[in-house]
């Protein structure tokens, strides 16, 4: 006979106090552990949320970067530099430059350390009769892209015409009848056609590229240019001043335009459109914060009181179970049990409410705050958090149990033999 | 042996003070059979309880084989009484969920002396328990109770035993059979204090002492 036999057969005789401490510890073990299993679920599924959408947004942005590029690239340039005095009026009533400016200055564009421009591409235009075909034609002069110095080689958006052949606009190919491979004279130097453009509605109709230098030539403008265009990075969209501030700073003899607006809209578009997605993720993180935090008010109310109510209960119950066991502890202390065994037939008792409720209440928990966070997996299962409710379960039982226990071990025995 | 000296406990209740015992002297020799009497209140379980180390008295010294029990700890006091008191009461205070067996081992949790279980099932068969060894107490006659209640009792073979009003429950087939325990004990050198109003049980006592009021009266 021991002590650890006495609680055993002591349990098996009152189940019923057994089992409703026991549901008192699992219900606080459950609780716990559901609360912190939601959490931890909470926070995965944030994380998952997330990376997906953050998943989706870089690709969107990389739809949106390469349609922007090639919208770039067939709208042309979204900067034009031209001579200081050239006259905007006329420019615009024109729709090519009429001044001039010295070849020299996209070489000093392209030998500086430019962060913002990518292509530059010079040319030199005006407007002229053809007179071995009696038309008014723009004559374009151009040297492909002038790569820069400083960075590294990117692929042209605009190749040169080369030397001895032109590319001719929609309206002057298509009502002269020339065809790819034709020599034609111009200006009485003779070139073979390139290239027949498609139609595009606009002065490029009637326009004729050919090499600058040759174009320099014809119309006497020997290292001379009237424009340049550049295309802009398109990683920023409304960063005109600052790109302007960098020409000026090179070629202080410059105007600097905005030309091709929808190009900036559609990069602001862009940038706006990232900017978008980044406040849809910023609002997610903020709806999941808001969420956990409620869950987190709800888990902090919940579990002091659900700890609180399962403490009294077991004290209660086991009041309760010294009262019902006085005549027991009265002939146990007749016979010489002393205090502190009799502290630990209730103690024991306890444990193992504690250690059964850990247990069953852990799973139990651990269960319910999957369903309730809606995602189950054996990866939440935490070895730590197991061990500690392992102790904490069993701690709370005993702390319980620790003031009916002492009532129980100082109880007179003379008193209560002599009331039986 | 057992010897009260001048023994007083006096109780306050509702701001009265009650000499439940007034001077009690008493000397019980081992092998000496002594039955306490007296009416309802005259102090007869408080004597019993004082005796067995379980109500220190107000003033006055009880001996047990020389030791002044209230001079010892109350843990030491509860070791001296495991090793040398055995308690039987009327209202036999079995365990309700443990076997009759199980039962009379009850003071092995408090006396680590080894008692085979063979030696046991003797002292349960002596009282003619044998074939109610694995039955729980609520299973049993009053009687059956009352010797299992004896059984724990003796299991350690005590020097005194202290026993109130054990026969009070019991038909006169299951009194021969406690009695006739009470004077196995007896005879093997152990002191009996057994506070009874039965006069035919007194009647086999070597002496009787008679309590009135918390005194002697005669014995």
């Amino acid at each position: 006979m021991n002590i650890n036999k006495l609680v055993l057969k002591e349990i098996v005789r009152r189940k019923l106090n057994f089992f409703l401490g026991l549901i008192s510890v699992v219900f606080a073990v459950t609780t716990v552990t559901g609360a912190l299993t939601m959490l931890k679920i909470h926070d995965l599924k944030t994380g998952e949320i997330i990376a997906q959408k953050e998943l989706e947004t870089s690709e969107r942005m990389i739809i949106l970067e390469d349609d922007y590029r090639k919208i770039m690239k067939n709208l042309g340039f979204n900067l034009l530099i031209l001579p200081k005095d050239q006259n905007l009026n006329d420019l615009y009533a024109d729709d090519f430059a009429s001044k001039y400016m010295p070849e020299s200055f996209v070489d000093s564009l392209a030998a500086s350390p430019s962060m913002l421009i990518r292509h530059l591409l010079p040319s030199l235009q005006q407007k002229i009769e053809w007179p071995e075909k009696r038309r008014t034609i723009i004559l374009t002069g151009v040297r492909g892209e002038v790569p820069f110095l400083h960075k590294d080689p990117k692929e042209p958006m605009m190749v040169a015409v080369p030397k001895g052949t032109m590319i001719v606009g929609y309206e002057l190919h298509n009502s002269l009848d020339i065809k790819t491979g034709d020599e034609l004279k111009l200006m009485g130097r003779t070139f073979k056609i390139e290239k027949c453009n498609e139609a595009r509605g606009n002065k490029d109709d009637i326009t004729i590229w050919i090499d600058l230098q040759e174009a320099q030539e014809l119309l006497q403008k020997e290292e001379e240019i009237n424009a340049i265009l550049a295309l802009k990075c398109h990683c920023s969209g409304s960063d005109l001043a600052s790109v302007r501030d960098e020409v000026y700073s090179v070629l202080p003899g410059t105007q600097v335009i905005e030309k091709g607006t929808s190009v900036l809209a559609r990069a602001e578009a862009r940038d706006r459109a990232a900017k978008e997605a980044q406040d849809a993720i910023l609002s997610e993180k903020i709806h999941r914060n808001n969420l956990r935090k409620e869950r987190e008010n709800f888990a902090s109310i919940l579990v002091p009181l659900v700890l609180l109510t399962s403490t009294l209960w077991i004290a209660f119950l086991f009041i309760i179970n010294v009262r019902s066991r006085k005549s027991e502890i009265g002939i146990l202390r007749a016979v010489g049990v002393k205090e502190i065994s009799i502290m630990k037939l209730f103690l024991y008792k306890a444990l193992l409410i504690g250690l059964s409720g850990a247990f069953i209440g852990y799973f139990l928990g651990f269960g319910i705050g999957s369903i309730w966070g809606g995602l189950f997996s054996v990866s939440f299962f935490s070895v730590s958090q197991f061990a500690l409710t392992l102790l904490f379960a069993p701690l709370l039982a005993l702390l319980a149990a620790y003031i009916p226990a002492t009532i129980a071990a100082r109880q007179d025995p003379a008193e209560i033999l002599r009331e039986d | 042996m057992l010897q009260l000296e001048n023994i007083t406990k006096k109780y306050t209740k509702e701001n009265q003070t009650i000499l439940a015992l007034n001077g009690v002297t008493l000397k019980a020799s081992e092998g000496e059979f002594v039955v306490v009497s007296g009416a309802s209140g005259s102090g007869k379980t408080t004597l019993l309880l004082a005796a067995g180390g379980l109500l220190k008295p107000s003033s006055g010294k009880i001996q047990i084989n020389s030791t002044d029990i209230y001079n010892l700890t109350q843990e030491e006091r509860s070791v001296f009484r495991a090793n040398n008191i055995g308690f039987v009461f009327q209202q036999y205070h079995l365990i309700p969920y443990l076997t009759i067996i199980e039962n009379v081992k009850v003071p092995m949790l408090a006396n680590k002396s080894n008692i085979s279980d063979k030696e046991v099932i003797e002292l349960i068969d002596s009282l003619g328990l044998k074939d109610r060894l694995h039955h729980i107490p609520a299973e049993l006659s009053a009687g059956e109770k009352q010797r299992t209640a004896l059984a724990r009792a003796l299991l350690f073979k005590p020097k005194i035993l202290l026993a109130d009003e054990i026969t009070g429950n019991l038909d006169p087939e299951n009194i021969e059979i406690v009695m006739n325990r009470l004077a196995d004990f007896k005879n093997s050198g152990g002191t009996i204090l057994l506070v009874t109003h039965d006069k035919e049980v007194s009647k086999k006592a070597d002496r009787i002492v008679y309590l009135e009021k918390g005194e002697i009266l005669r014995s």
